[in-house]
């Protein structure tokens, strides 16, 4: 077993060979530095539990196909922020399976809308002028059409 | 107040993100804010198709068509990616072959994993830099594209290989092509053959060869009748192969071996006319290079061919080539034309280790000897499409009456058999004599 520590000192405890889902854990391991337990000061408490909630089903159900695609959809519906955690700690513990997970609902997010849509439910300010933003649609004129 | 959380996620994790957008909509993104204004020049994913814009319009000249050349062609000078993920690619008016070359050169040059091409246009010659490509491990090639593989190909990361409908003259270079792949494991290639006329007498051969293949998906159809000297051939070396799918319309002649490792094998072959009892006999050699098979799917139409024209020189040698083997066999699911002569009684004989047995429709005569299966292995048969004739009551009976360690028989009839005949069919099946104390007949 192994233990792991969040930013907020919570405790969590994983067996080994589904930790390994995560090669930045994996490589700690071979690189002994997880004698006692692991510290992860980039990933607080409730975002390291929902990731583990992720690696434990998917290392036990392997090979249900059908019942991981549910659990992956029910996965992500969670609320933005959340779901930027949840992205932040994938990339920091290198969870390849999990990254292209949440990556692929934003990108899902952002398919399809206008360049408006995007920016409000981001809530992304648009810091151009009006003739830089002419321009650079003018330059891509393809992709705005 | 809402923050834009989003922006302050890395830019490593937002290019990751784009990647999975059409790279119109990645490119997009770049007027969200002055953050994101070259975010977009780091995806590792490319995805171009020229009908997002086009496809409702009605063809113009080049003015419509310089517009998407453009588009493809600074995206390619401005993304700074050494190692491309996907390159995706599909066309559908004319534009100059030497741009579609370009851009799939340049994909190979940025070391791209995944390369899939579509072209729906006039026929474009691929350039050869693709086959000596060392980073690609999947390559789906499908439209009008004409593929001429140079004599040294060098694909040492190939593992899947699709081809769909591209120009014919492409299957002169599959073996070449294969002779290049190390650890090719999928291949699927999906033909529809035309004939043009007289002119067009081909005499072609597909051979595929390869240690390392798995799984080889292969569907054949003729576009129209085919001509009487049109001849193909098909030849087939994978010692590795455990799932195979065969569905073809015209192919004369199967030459295949040391098909070893074989576990699955979906058969769907026929052709309308063959010439005498050649064919006959090339598709009993194709069954004899299914024997170490586990679960055979045999369509309706491949029962038909074995009663081609020589039927009973066919039959004679069916039963002493079938003989024994397929001893591996342990699931067999048919769709048996009806004919008084079906050959199913024929392949339950040499299947001595059957267990599983789904049957759509019967073709039945008694066999001369009961098939060792029914004895000593046979559980479970399912029977589908039942109407009450009597070819599938006698083979119902049969498999009731010396089926010795039978479990379960599920009836299946046929969807508009209405209720009056089903509880007909019922009530005569339900007398049938069981060998088997254990065997349960469920109607569904």
């Amino acid at each position: 077993m192994i233990v792991l520590n969040s930013s907020d000192g919570a405790t969590f405890e994983v067996e080994e060979s589904v930790a390994v889902q995560s090669q930045t854990i994996k490589h700690m391991i071979e690189d002994n530095c997880a004698d006692t337990s692991i510290p992860l000061p980039n990933v607080n408490g409730v975002t390291l539990a929902r990731v583990l909630e992720y690696i434990k089903k998917h290392a036990e159900a392997k090979d249900d196909e059908e019942g991981l695609k549910s659990f992956d959809a029910e996965f992500v519906k969670v609320d933005q922020a959340s779901l930027f955690e949840i992205i932040l700690a994938a990339n920091y513990l290198d969870i390849k399976g999990l990254l292209d997970l949440t990556c692929q609902t934003v990108a899902d997010q952002i398919k399809d809308l206008t360049v408006e849509e995007v920016r409000a439910i981001f809530n992304i300010m648009n810091d151009f002028t009006p003739e830089e933003e002419a321009k650079l649609r003018n330059d891509h004129a393809w992709a705005f059409e | 107040m809402d923050r834009d959380l989003i922006s302050s996620l890395p830019d490593s994790v937002l290019c990751w993100i784009l990647s999975f957008l059409p790279t119109t909509e990645a490119v997009a993104t770049s007027i969200l804010s002055a953050r994101w204004k070259i975010l977009w020049t780091g995806v590792t994913s490319l995805h171009f198709e020229d009908s997002e814009r086009l496809f409702n319009e009605p063809y113009k000249e080049s003015k419509n068509d310089e517009r998407f050349v453009k588009f493809v062609n600074k995206v390619l000078l401005l993304n700074n990616v050494q190692s491309l993920g996907k390159f995706y690619l599909c066309w559908s008016r004319d534009y100059d072959a030497f741009y579609i070359n370009t851009w799939i050169a340049t994909a190979i040059a940025r070391n791209v994993r995944i390369l899939d091409i579509i072209a729906e246009s006039d026929t474009v010659e691929l350039p050869n830099s693709i086959f000596t490509c060392k980073t690609l491990e999947f390559l789906q090639l499908s439209g009008d594209l004409l593929i001429k593989s140079p004599r040294f190909v060098c694909l040492p990361r190939l593992v899947t290989f699709n081809l769909i409908r591209v120009d014919d003259r492409s299957h002169e270079s599959i073996g070449q092509i294969l002779s290049g792949c190390a650890v090719l494991e999928f291949m699927y290639i999906e033909q529809i053959v035309i004939l043009a006329g007289p002119q067009n007498l081909q005499r072609m051969a597909i051979k595929i060869s390869s240690p390392t293949l798995k799984t080889l998906r292969l569907d054949f159809y003729a576009d129209c009748c085919l001509d009487e000297d049109w001849f193909r051939k098909l030849e087939i070396n994978a010692p590795a192969l455990e799932y195979l799918y065969l569905k073809d319309r015209t192919t004369e002649s199967f030459s295949i071996e040391g098909l070893k490792a074989l576990c699955e094998a979906e058969i769907d072959v026929y052709m309308c006319d063959p010439p005498e009892s050649d064919y006959c006999n090339s598709v009993v050699k194709l069954f004899l290079a299914l024997q170490h098979v586990k679960l055979l799917t045999l369509s309706r139409d491949t029962m038909r061919v074995n009663y081609g024209i020589s039927q009973n020189i066919f039959l004679g040698r069916a039963t002493a080539h079938f003989s024994s083997k397929f001893d591996r066999l342990t699931t067999l699911v048919v769709e048996a034309h009806w004919c008084k002569r079906s050959c199913l009684p024929a392949l339950l004989e040499s299947s001595v280790n059957l267990e599983v047995l789904e049957v759509l429709t019967a073709g039945w005569r008694n066999p001369d000897r009961v098939p060792r299966c029914l004895l000593t292995s046979l559980k479970e048969i399912a029977v589908q499409g039942l109407e009450g004739g009597k070819g599938e009551l006698a083979m119902i009976s049969y498999f009731l009456k010396h089926g010795r360690v039978l479990e379960v028989v599920d009836l299946y009839s046929k969807v508009d058999l209405d209720i009056e005949k089903k509880f007909q069919l019922l009530q005569k099946i339900s007398v049938f004599p069981r060998k088997s104390d254990t065997c349960e007949v469920e109607f569904h």
